[in-house]
């Protein structure tokens, strides 16, 4: 044993150390969770909590987003001008119907044309609208001959060109676009999707300041320590490091007790979606972010923890060398 | 009295070099004044004098956690006044520091304590067990290493911090009233540990105020007064009047 001179490593010493100094710094954060259950439970919780909101909003956004979707708002629905007789016939289609579908179905910007008889229309109802015994007081079937109209085009400015055509056709009684209530989603949706960013940047800086808070008063119990590893020769990345890792594990713990809030609130209202979208014929597909979109997640939150614990820890390393 | 001239011009290749060297804190309060010394590779020296007349603001100095107000402390002919803030851990990583307070981790087992300094290098496991394991062997507390630090005596305590500076043999050894809270009978053991360490070729700079056990020993020694070198005596010399009192 003798007193060794200073000299420079070879790089692939200093790589090693460096990935040893990184393995002590993990392993070290790990045991700092572990050493302080309670600590941990509850800043978890609090996490978790604050992140479950925006990805609750997200996750509404996402099933929203999925109504687009869906054939029926895409459609146009065309009343006809009939008489009586014709309009009872459920029979056959008949010809001025049939000559309608035709004539609209060689329009350009007519994707496709389905006929619906009153018959058709009145068990429909029936089935879906709640109004089964209402309906059987009626003598004759008000409903009309009713077409439904696919448009070739999504554009807004063409579709309502399309609509005002309809309106102007001698045969049409009115012409009722259900993508009118589709423009008012895409709103609300425009509006939840400005309302989103908001929260995550929010909810964000939320996580980021508590977990600066915890990472702070864990500085706070480490002071001697801290000293004592400057003092040893440990740079600012060395002292740095461990509290980062604990910083990306709470953000991690924190992500993933909230993916574990939105799970439980899916098994929640599962139900009751499904309820609500059989009303409109459609299956229930309650739409989850994917395994990796949910890896993705927690590693965010595990960088904004390290945001969080890199605020903390630099406020305290400006105060370690004063000269 | 052995007349010293204070005014030489200190050797520029000492690992420890002082050239007029002032220190002023905030409020004008002088720690050192125009302090010139230094302190070749290899050579154990003692810093004495009287409580605030300067010692511990020299190890400071040399350890980096001060800055001179003026002039040039050059440790291992490298300028400390001309180093950027980024430099400090590579200076300190070079030396050992002993504190009379220990400055251990009482949460943490000797080994850990201990192995601090190589933990901060980078070492490997298997390296730094060997080496923490050859260090407290060193001290005399090879059975210890599981030990937190208070269930240990303060003597023993200090020795983990000796352990703990040597373990990763630094060139220069600084140590800060290292046996102000021991015995005679073990101020004089951790002296002989200091020895011994200086044969290995450690250079040693020692602030004391334990003139008795310095005289014993017989080495260099630098005496202060309000901030003033006022005295340098070398090896194997009387400590003069103008020491602590």
């Amino acid at each position: 044993m003798s007193a060794a001179s200073p000299r420079r490593e070879p790089l692939r010493n200093r790589l090693r150390g460096w990935l040893r100094q990184h393995g002590y710094s993990l392993l070290y954060s790990i045991g700092n969770l572990f050493r302080h259950p309670l600590a941990t439970l509850m800043t978890t919780a609090v996490l978790g909590l604050a992140l479950c909101l925006p990805l609750l909003l997200w996750v509404l956004m996402g099933n929203l987003e999925g109504l687009r979707k869906l054939d029926t708002l895409e459609s146009i629905t065309v009343f006809v001008l009939g008489d009586e007789r014709e309009q009872h016939t459920s029979e056959a289609i008949p010809l001025h119907i049939d000559a309608m579908i035709n004539e609209l179905g060689a329009w350009s910007e007519v994707a496709s044309v389905d006929g619906i008889s009153p018959d058709q229309g009145l068990s429909e109802l029936q089935a879906t609208g709640g109004f089964g015994s209402a309906l059987e007081l009626l003598e004759n079937n008000p409903l009309p001959w009713v077409l439904l109209l696919i448009p070739e085009t999504g554009d807004p400015a063409e579709l309502e060109q399309l609509l005002q055509r309809l309106e102007q056709h001698p045969g049409v009684e009115s012409a009722q676009a259900d993508w009118r209530w589709l423009q008012r989603l895409q709103g609300i949706l425009e509006l939840a999707r400005n309302t989103l960013q908001l929260l995550v940047v929010l909810f964000g800086l939320g996580v980021i300041l508590v977990i600066s808070n915890t990472i702070r008063l864990d500085i706070q119990n480490r002071q001697d320590e801290i000293d004592v590893l400057a003092l040893a020769g440990a740079t600012h990345s060395f002292i740095r490091r461990p509290f980062l890792y604990t910083g990306f594990w709470y953000g991690v713990l924190g992500g993933l007790a909230a993916i574990l809030v939105l799970l439980l609130a899916a098994l929640w209202i599962g139900d009751e979606l499904a309820h609500l979208a059989d009303t409109y014929s459609q299956q229930a597909n309650l739409w989850l972010p994917s395994a990796p979109m949910l890896v993705l997640l927690m590693i965010f939150c595990g960088n904004l923890g390290q945001a969080g614990a890199y605020i903390a820890v630099n406020r305290r390393l400006r105060d370690l060398n004063p000269i | 009295m052995q007349q010293v001239n204070l005014n030489y011009p200190p050797d520029a290749d000492g690992m420890v070099v002082f050239r007029q060297v002032c220190k002023r804190f905030r409020g004008g309060i002088r720690a050192l004044d125009d302090v010139n010394f230094s302190l070749l590779q290899g050579e154990l020296a003692f810093l004495t004098g009287h409580s605030g007349a300067g010692k511990s603001s020299i190890l400071r100095l040399v350890s980096m956690q001060e800055r001179a107000t003026r002039g040039q402390v050059l440790v291992n002919k490298r300028d400390l006044s001309r180093l950027g803030r980024n430099w400090i851990p590579h200076v300190r990583r070079n030396m050992g520091l002993i504190f009379q307070d220990h400055r251990l981790l009482m949460n943490k087992p000797v080994f850990d304590n201990v192995a601090l300094p190589l933990v901060i290098a980078g070492l490997s496991y298997s390296d730094i067990r060997k080496r923490v394991a050859a260090a407290l062997d060193k001290v005399g507390l090879g059975e210890r290493s599981k030990a937190l630090p208070g269930m240990l005596s303060t003597g023993q305590q200090q020795r983990v911090g000796i352990a703990r500076a040597i373990v990763h043999m630094p060139p220069l050894l600084l140590a800060d009233e290292p046996t102000g809270n021991l015995d005679p009978e073990l101020s004089a053991t951790l002296m002989q540990l200091f020895m011994q360490l200086n044969e290995l070729g450690m250079t040693i700079l020692i602030a004391s105020h334990d003139l008795e056990l310095i005289r014993q020993l017989g080495r260099r020694v630098l005496v202060l007064r309000e901030g003033q070198l006022i005295d340098d005596v070398p090896a194997r010399r009387e400590v003069g009047e103008a020491g602590p009192r």
